[in-house]
Parts: C-alpha cells; sequence; structure tokens
C-alpha cells in the first residue's frame, strides 16, 4: 500500500515537471526582448528562434540556468516545436578548406557529403553546433576543435597523398532564389565567412 | 483543507484511474516499429556515424567515447533487436529501459548535436513507456493499467501542436506564404520543394496553405479527441508530416502520426488488432498446403 503510495507521489512530481514545463507556453510567447534572451525575432532576419527563455509568472522572474535548460526543454515545445519563423532569403553551403602538408596552401576539400552524409539542413545544424553554442563559447570553441581534428585524422588516413595540416570551416552564402538553390550562386554574389580553424 | 483533499482526488482519479491498456500497447508497437526503421537509416554510415573511426560530435560525454567498429556493429545489432522486441512487447519491462539507455547512448554520442525536436520526442515517450512499463504484464493482455503514461502523452501532444500553432499566429512572417514557401526551399529545403514553387501556383495557394497549417495546429490536437472528427484530422496531421518529409528532409517527424493511436477509443483499436489478427490467421491458412 505504501509502495503504491510512494509510487503515485513519484509519477504526480513527474506529471507536475511536465505541467511546469508547459507553463512556458503561457509565460514565453508574448513578443518580448527581456533578460538574456530573445523568444521570437519579428523581423525577416536569420536570427533562430533563442533557446533559453526566461521564464515570467505573475512576477517572479527565473532563468534556467543553460545545461538543466537543454535537459528541461525535452519536447520542443517551448520554442514553438523547432517551427522556423523567418527567412533570412540568403542560401547557405558550408565548405572545407585544408592546409596541404606537401604544397603549404590552403584548397578545398570536397568532403562535407562524403564525411557528412546527411540533409542540407541536418549538414548546417551539426557543423554549427548549435547546443555547444548555446552552452557557452569556451564549450563551443572545445568541440569544434575536436570535430576538426576528427576530421583531420580521417582525412589523412583516408588520402595519404595529400595530408592536411589544418582544417577550416567555411560559411558560403549567396542570394536566394525560388526558382533552384544555385541559381544565384556566382562568383561576384557568394560570400565565405569563416566559421571555425584549428 | 476540504479543497486541498477534493483536489487530491480528483488528481487521483484523473491521472491513476484504470483504463485498458490496448491503446499503449498499439502506441509500443508503432514506436518500436519506427524506431527499427530510424536506426536502420544509419546502416550504410554506421562506422561514421558511432564508431571511433568516425565523425562524430558528442554531447554531455568525454569526445572520445566512441568504441571500435566491432562493438559498434555488435551494439548497433543488438539495438535493432531491441526495437524488435519493444514493438512485441517481449519482457517490455526489461526491454523499455534497454531501448532507453541505447537511445541515450547514441543521443549523448551524436544525435543530440544537431538540437532536433523529433529526437527529443523519441527520448520524451521512451521516458514514459520506460516509467510505466511496470503496469502491463505480457501474459495479462486485459489487465488495466493506469491512465497517466497515456493521458500524459496526449496532454504533450496537444499542447505540442497547439503551441506550434499558437507561436505561427503570433510571428507576422507566418500570416502569408513568406515563411512556407522559405522552408520548403530553404536549408532544410529539397529539390521538391522547388519543383512545387516552380508548378506556377498562385501565391494564394500558399497563403491559405499557411493559414491552413495554423489552424490545424491550433485545433488539430483537440479535434484527435473527437470521435466525429479524429479520422479526418489524423489524415491531415499524417499528410502535413509527410509533406514535411517530402519538402524539408525530415521524414524523422512521422513519429507525431505514431501517437495518434493514444487517442482511440480503446474498443477500436481492440478492433483494428483483432482484424489484423484474423487477416494474418487468413494468410496463414491460405499459405497451408491443402
Amino acid at each position: 500500500m505504501l509502495n503504491l503510495k510512494l509510487k503515485k507521489i513519484l509519477v504526480s512530481v513527474f506529471i507536475l515537471v511536465f505541467i511546469y514545463s508547459s507553463l512556458f507556453i503561457i509565460t514565453s510567447l508574448p513578443l518580448q526582448t527581456n533578460g538574456n534572451s530573445k523568444f521570437v525575432s519579428i523581423d525577416y532576419s536569420l536570427e533562430e528562434v533563442a533557446i533559453n527563455i526566461n521564464l515570467r509568472f505573475f512576477h517572479f522572474t527565473y532563468s534556467l540556468p543553460d545545461t538543466l535548460f537543454v535537459l528541461f526543454n525535452s519536447a520542443g515545445v517551448f520554442d514553438g516545436g523547432g517551427a522556423t519563423n523567418s527567412n533570412d532569403w540568403i542560401n547557405s553551403e558550408y565548405v572545407f578548406y585544408g592546409l596541404s602538408s606537401r604544397t603549404n596552401t590552403w584548397q578545398e576539400l570536397d568532403i562535407i557529403n562524403k564525411y557528412f552524409p546527411y540533409s542540407r539542413g541536418e549538414q548546417a545544424s551539426r557543423l554549427t553546433l548549435p547546443w555547444h553554442n548555446m552552452l557557452g563559447s569556451q564549450i563551443f570553441v572545445e568541440e569544434s576543435q575536436n570535430l576538426l581534428n576528427k576530421i583531420q585524422t580521417k582525412y589523412n588516413i583516408d588520402y595519404p597523398k595529400n595530408k592536411i595540416s589544418k582544417l577550416a570551416l567555411y560559411k558560403v552564402s549567396w542570394p536566394y532564389s525560388e526558382k533552384s538553390w544555385l541559381l544565384e550562386k556566382r562568383a561576384e554574389n557568394t560570400i565565405y565567412n569563416l566559421i571555425y580553424t584549428n | 483543507m476540504k479543497t486541498i483533499k477534493l483536489l487530491i482526488i480528483l488528481w487521483d482519479k484523473f491521472w491513476f484511474r484504470k483504463i485498458s491498456s490496448i491503446n499503449l500497447r498499439a502506441f509500443r508497437l508503432l514506436i518500436g516499429v519506427y524506431l527499427f526503421i530510424y536506426f536502420l537509416w544509419s546502416f550504410p554510415h554506421l562506422e561514421l556515424f558511432f564508431s571511433n573511426h568516425g565523425i562524430y560530435s558528442t554531447f554531455f560525454v568525454p569526445n572520445k567515447i566512441a568504441p571500435n567498429i566491432i562493438i559498434t556493429w555488435l551494439i548497433y545489432s543488438s539495438t535493432l533487436l531491441v526495437c524488435l522486441l519493444y514493438s512485441l512487447g517481449y519482457k517490455f519491462k526489461m526491454v523499455s529501459w534497454l531501448m532507453l539507455f541505447l537511445f541515450i547512448y547514441y543521443f549523448v554520442l551524436n544525435i543530440g548535436v544537431k538540437a532536433c525536436t523529433y529526437e527529443k520526442l523519441i527520448f520524451l515517450f521512451l521516458l514514459i513507456n520506460a516509467l510505466s512499463s511496470s503496469d502491463i504484464i505480457e501474459n495479462k493482455p486485459n489487465k488495466l493499467v493506469s491512465a497517466w503514461p497515456q493521458r500524459l502523452l496526449t496532454l504533450y501532444i496537444v499542447c505540442f501542436y497547439f503551441s506550434t500553432g499558437l507561436y505561427k499566429l503570433l510571428v507576422p512572417a507566418w500570416h502569408s506564404s513568406l515563411v512556407l514557401k522559405g522552408a520548403i526551399t530553404g536549408t532544410y529545403g529539397s529539390e521538391a520543394g522547388y519543383s512545387l514553387l516552380n508548378l506556377g501556383l498562385p501565391n494564394i495557394f500558399f497563403d491559405m496553405s499557411s493559414w491552413a497549417l495554423i489552424v490545424f495546429e491550433l485545433v488539430g490536437g483537440f479535434m484527435f479527441f473527437s470521435k466525429k472528427y479524429q479520422k479526418l484530422f489524423f489524415l491531415l496531421g499524417f499528410f502535413f508530416h509527410l509533406s514535411v518529409g517530402i519538402f524539408m528532409q525530415l521524414p524523422q517527424f512521422m513519429i507525431l502520426p505514431c501517437t495518434y493511436i493514444l487517442f482511440v477509443c480503446s474498443s477500436d483499436v481492440q478492433k483494428l488488432f483483432s482484424e489484423f489478427q484474423n487477416k494474418i490467421n487468413d494468410f496463414c491458412l491460405r499459405k497451408q498446403p491443402g
């Protein structure tokens, strides 16, 4: 009997946590840019929905620690189910450049699709490390270095005749077109931005 | 004091009343099949994704945690087997926890890095199924179980759809075809998205589609409870997630239609099971020689 009561109490706590988490729907939806977070971007820029949301309920303001928030935000209910809220009208892809050990020159490496065989969107998500980024610049830098080192090691095994000593990830952007993905990708309107290097 | 006591009684009645386990069983079957397909997807790139020869980004665990290729294959084969056992409900009390831990293993190893909603949903479903696994006993399929897992899951799905709808309603960019067009042709977009845009359909088609999506998400979750309209809304939901799979290359969101079975009346689910069983029996009889 006691066991059953204890079980009910524990399950009730679990249920309450979920109901509490649902409060984010009420407390974070008003379009506002308070505290250390920006919930909804109302312009049409690249701004994604910010992940860290301040819980504002009556006069009580509380911000979950980032790590806890990542664990707690378990199903995207609170960030609009991952719904995108804007378009930036810029198409972007990622490209790796490697510093050749032989010639000491930077060269474009055609490895994105080989080492990241995912859809375009998933490639972007994996390469930009969104959650590590949210947990702070130090964690982001550490993980980006780890990732680059793994890629470099694998590349040097796969291409022993063309070893590289350094690696850099660039974001390549060009104007959006409704006609096709690559239509506007021309030298004169394509921009390269360094994302990270080792 | 009386009010508190009444609230506790109501709480107890709502979450812990005994109901049929048939919906949860059907849900677990569908989730098991979904996970089998989900993990099978990794098959061609297994070493790259999850072994120490691969390229992976860990989450909450040390950077070089991935095992060697042989162990990776062993864990992977076990995972596929566990998915099947999960579907069949075999030793569910143990298998459900095993499935949860295996998913957490893949999540921290390489899946979690991309922060996708569907993987967080999978985790949540597996957690609730594991926590409630002791209720279901394999050899007593008609045993009544506590209502809380089914009610919590359905409540959650309603909140999930409603909040995404409310979110879109509050964001001006969703009030026209702007975001919808960008979504099917942008970073997550696909060639199918471009093909749709290049059909030359009038802009009003995309404007209406945006609003239809907002309306569906706002009311869909609630309409799932309506016996009269649930089939229609299940169908709309299925085609919505199918279109997300085709136009945004995110077929993983098909996990949401797997939850619809939780909204169906238990007697109807029982009927479905019986019909399915009869069809299998008929098929087996026809296959028998003579």
